[in-house]
């Protein structure tokens, strides 16, 4: 059983109050990218998505959540490197 | 050279007609010594008598005696004639001689004819031209004789003035008309490049020999008017003068200079008919004109055949491969020629060149520098331009300049090429400076200079100067040149102003496939590659043809954007023009698919190349690594050596962040280790970066730092960074807050540092100290990069920003979000039960 998900905001650093962060986070832009793919692709479809920063460690870990509740892999190319998020798991082990 | 020949064959005419008086004479006086010796000598004395009386009367005929029977002085114009040998001389003779003052007799006509025939001979037409100065000064009276030396310096020295003089003495003396001096007018005219002049003598002519026709054509092929040569052949032949081999020379350069494969087939036919096939000189334009015609199989059939080869012969085989672009097949050439004996002349060592600049081979072309520095050819100009050319070819600029520096004078063609040597090599600030001297020095750049100079303000990004250059372009009224405005889009582009480069695109007047590319390519760079695939498709409908380097660039476009499905359709395209063996478009592909995350793609394409190279291999280990397959790349590391690649300092960046990013340190720093040690590849900052990338995530942070101070460079922001990211990891604030200093140093306009900082704090729970960093960073104006995510849906790629409200379908993805929000949150109950 995998751990449940955190929104993690500790790395959310603008001045405003928590529920406004969840909000942001909600938003950020790798998260809209695969909601949208999500919901224009057939089920089971793999996403690919870029980003050009580094991938946050909040989104790192709500894509592995996704990849398991919808049954999709999803790759994701940051900065630095490729993830593949797959059934809860990500290649790079947590490791980036 | 047919005017040499002919002045030899009229010289020796004359002299036989000499030799056959002098006989007669002696004959008369053998015949009549016995009888009246006596009288014979009181007339010998008489005549002597008569000579020292007045030697102005008398020619001086010693100089230039080829015959002993010919006598040594002759009256002007009576009969007389004496030897100096003769038995009956008086002995007072010799003692006078010698007393009277030098040039007191006049020499004759014939030892000036002769003395002026040998130094156009010799090639010494100045004095020649002198000399004939002094006889019009003496007031002799010209002849045939004098006239065809006289027109032969003329035309060597393409003395156009000099010739119209002979010409004016020619017409005074009658001797227009006459078949010798006339050819010999047609060609000095012919030779200084003045048909009309040499048309208007030609039609006056009342006979016409082969001599003349040959003078005529090979004029109009000098003029570049290969049709009027081959005309003239036809009515030449029409008129039933048979052609001589100097003709067929002729016909044959005008055939090369036409490219007329066809109708110098039929000459050939001709000439063997004639029996002139082996005659070197005509070989020699045989292979000659097969090689410019391109028919390089043609040419190799007659040099085989050829009974004797001369360095000719070889320099037209050897310069037609060169032109032929087969510089490797020229080289052996030159080598074989060498092994036959032949000794290289000029033209050899600067075809030679030539062939090393094609085929990049510096080795050979230093040799060459050496022979021509032991032949003593180093003020050849034409060589010296070789040699620069080949350097700059080959790349080694240094050599290049040290040529470029000894030569006499300068001119455009030898700084372009100085300009797009550096440019070549990367040295761009080096072109520019080039430029400006040239300037300096009084030449002035033209259309190409002004390409090399873009191209190298494109290299070294120097976007003032390269607008400098686009304002003196249009001044000059360039800019509708396609190839400017391809240097001119490449220039903006690789300075990273796309909106500049779209402006050039849109005022060219035509397009090429070039222009595309660097278009293309272009956009890829400045990371607009959704742009890049818009115009490749822009392009397909324009029907104008992409080549296996749009294809690249394509590729490299649907890298950036992971545009795989598009990337898929490009390779389709790559295999149906049969690009996917190039080496160069196969790394590409790799690359994409590496970059699109199908690493069995790439692999896939990877094995299929025929042969891969450094490169190619650095692009799949470089897909392993960033895919975080340390252990694969290992794998494939091992391979590769195995296949005999060198591996060069890209492989082991690739190594190092593979070994990275899977944690894998041991690993790592064996690699590293093997790198000096066993491949002889010295570590560069970049791989330090790694190993301090490799210890730091790994925890070892005291190591990593310990590496940077060892490390024999100054450290990099992207040093201090690899090291503040590990900080951040392992929550180190104490070392952060040191590291994170050196980046906000080094970086002071970006926000890595600052942000980097900030987290670190907030991890650790410091949210006061995390929110002065933040005020810091906005205090002084540094702007966080905004955050951009690209995804690919049906073949469309989609961009977003943060909190992105644009888009047409936001309502559906937020209630998407929303949803899975809500299944998250379930997952998280159902975790905690």
């Amino acid at each position: 059983m995998m751990p449940g998900y955190v929104p993690d905001t500790k790395f959310m650093l603008h001045d405003m109050e928590e529920e406004e962060k969840m909000f942001h986070l909600c938003h950020h832009s790798e998260k809209l990218a695969i909601a949208f793919g999500l919901i224009n692709t057939a089920p089971g479809t793999p996403l690919h998505i870029i980003k050009n920063l580094r991938v946050c460690s909040d989104c790192h870990t709500s894509t592995k959540f996704i990849s398991k509740i919808v049954g999709r892999t999803i790759m994701v190319r940051d900065a630095n490197r490729v993830h593949h998020f797959q059934d809860g798991v990500c290649s790079c082990m947590d490791y980036w | 050279m047919v005017i040499a020949v002919r002045l030899r064959r009229i010289i020796l005419d004359s002299r036989r007609v000499g030799y056959l008086m002098a006989c007669s004479r002696r004959a008369i006086a053998t015949s009549w010594g016995g009888m009246v010796g006596v009288t014979a000598s009181r007339q010998r004395e008489k005549l002597w008598r008569e000579f020292f009386s007045d030697p102005s009367q008398w020619w001086d005929c010693r100089p230039e005696k080829v015959n002993v029977r010919y006598p040594d002085f002759k009256h002007k114009k009576a009969q007389g004639a004496l030897w100096l040998g003769d038995a009956l001389n008086p002995s007072w003779v010799g003692e006078k001689l010698a007393a009277l003052p030098l040039g007191t007799v006049d020499l004759d006509m014939f030892s000036w004819n002769r003395r002026l025939a040998r130094y156009v001979k010799a090639g010494d037409y100045e004095t020649a031209i002198e000399l004939f100065h002094e006889m019009q000064q003496k007031g002799m009276t010209l002849d045939r004789f004098t006239f065809v030396p006289v027109l032969n310096a003329c035309a060597g020295l393409q003395a156009l003035e000099e010739g119209r003089q002979a010409h004016k003495q020619i017409i005074q003396c009658g001797c227009e008309a006459d078949v010798f001096v006339g050819s010999c007018l047609v060609d000095m005219y012919a030779k200084c490049g003045t048909m009309e002049d040499a048309q208007s003598v030609f039609n006056k002519l009342l006979h016409r020999d082969v001599v003349t026709w040959t003078a005529m054509i090979l004029g109009h092929v000098k003029c570049g008017e290969g049709r009027k040569a081959l005309e003239l052949f036809r009515k030449m032949q029409a008129g039933g003068v048979r052609p001589d081999s100097f003709t067929f020379v002729g016909v044959l350069n005008a055939c090369a200079s036409l490219v007329a494969l066809e109708e110098g087939r039929s000459v050939h036919e001709q000439i063997v008919r004639s029996g002139f096939e082996s005659v070197t000189f005509v070989g020699n334009s045989l292979v000659d004109m097969y090689t410019k015609c391109g028919s390089i199989e043609d040419a190799w059939r007659v040099f085989n055949k050829m009974s004797s080869r001369n360095v000719v012969s070889w320099n037209a085989l050897l310069l037609g491969h060169v032109k032929c672009g087969q510089g490797q097949k020229a080289l052996e050439l030159f080598q074989q020629m060498q092994e036959e004996g032949l000794t290289p002349d000029p033209v050899t060592l600067g075809g030679v060149l030539n062939a090393c600049a094609s085929v990049v081979a510096l080795k050979e072309g230093r040799d060459v520098h050496e022979q021509i520095i032991q032949r003593g050819w180093e003020s050849d100009v034409f060589l010296m331009k070789s040699l620069v050319h080949m350097y700059a070819k080959c790349g080694s600029m240094q050599d290049a300049f040290k040529v470029f520096k000894k030569m006499p004078s300068l001119d455009v063609v030898l700084w372009n090429t100085m300009i797009f040597g550096h440019v070549k090599c990367g040295q761009g600030q080096k072109a520019l400076e080039l430029f400006q001297e040239m300037q300096k020095q009084g030449v002035q750049p033209d259309l190409r200079s002004f390409v090399g100079l873009l191209n190298a303000c494109a290299n070294v990004v120097a976007l003032e100067e390269g607008r400098h250059a686009h304002r003196q372009i249009i001044e000059r009224g360039w800019d509708s040149d396609i190839i400017v405005g391809n240097s001119l889009i490449d220039m903006y582009t690789k300075c990273g102003i796309l909106e500049d480069a779209c402006k050039v695109f849109k005022n060219m007047a035509s397009r090429d496939v070039i222009t595309w590319n660097a278009m293309i390519s272009g956009h890829v760079k400045c990371g607009e590659g959704q742009k890049a695939l818009e115009l490749f498709h822009q392009m397909e409908q324009e029907g104008v043809q992409p080549n296996s380097i749009t294809l690249v660039g394509v590729l490299n476009a649907c890298a950036s954007v992971l545009a795989i499905e598009e990337g898929r359709s490009a390779h389709e395209q790559i295999i149906e023009n049969g690009w996917d063996s190039n080496v160069f478009v196969g790394t590409s592909l790799v690359d994409m698919y590496a970059k699109c995350g199908s690493m069995e793609d790439a692999c896939r394409v990877f094995n299929k190349l025929p042969s891969h190279d450094v490169v190619s291999w650095n692009a799949l280990l470089g897909g392993y690594a960033m895919h975080g397959h340390g252990k694969e790349v290992i794998k494939k590391f091992e391979q590769m050596c195995e296949e005999g690649v060198q591996p060069n300092d890209v492989t082991f960046i690739c190594l190092l962040s593979a070994c990275s990013h899977a944690g894998l340190v041991v690993e790592g720093l064996c690699c590293y280790a093997s790198m000096s040690t066993i491949h002889k590849i010295s570590a560069k900052l970049e791989h330090y970066t790694c190993v301090v990338d490799l210890l730091g995530r790994a925890g070892h942070l005291q190591e990593a730092e310990d590496v940077i101070k060892a490390m024999p460079y100054n450290p990099n922001v992207a040093v201090w960074r690899a090291l503040l990211g590990s900080c951040r990891i392992h929550g180190n604030v104490e070392m952060a807050e040191r590291v994170a200093k050196q980046v906000i140093e080094l970086e002071p306009e970006n926000a890595t540092g600052y942000v980097l900082l900030s987290n670190i704090y907030a991890a650790a729970g410091n949210q006061d100290l995390s929110k002065d960093v933040e005020q810091q960073r906005k205090e002084r104006g540094v702007k966080k990069r905004p955050c951009r995510t690209w995804i690919e849906v049906n073949n469309k790629v989609h961009t977003f920003v943060v909190s992105d409200q644009e888009h047409p379908q936001i309502t559906e993805i937020h209630a998407e979000l929303k949803r899975l929000s809500g299944l998250m949150h379930d997952a998280r109950v159902c975790a905690r039960y």
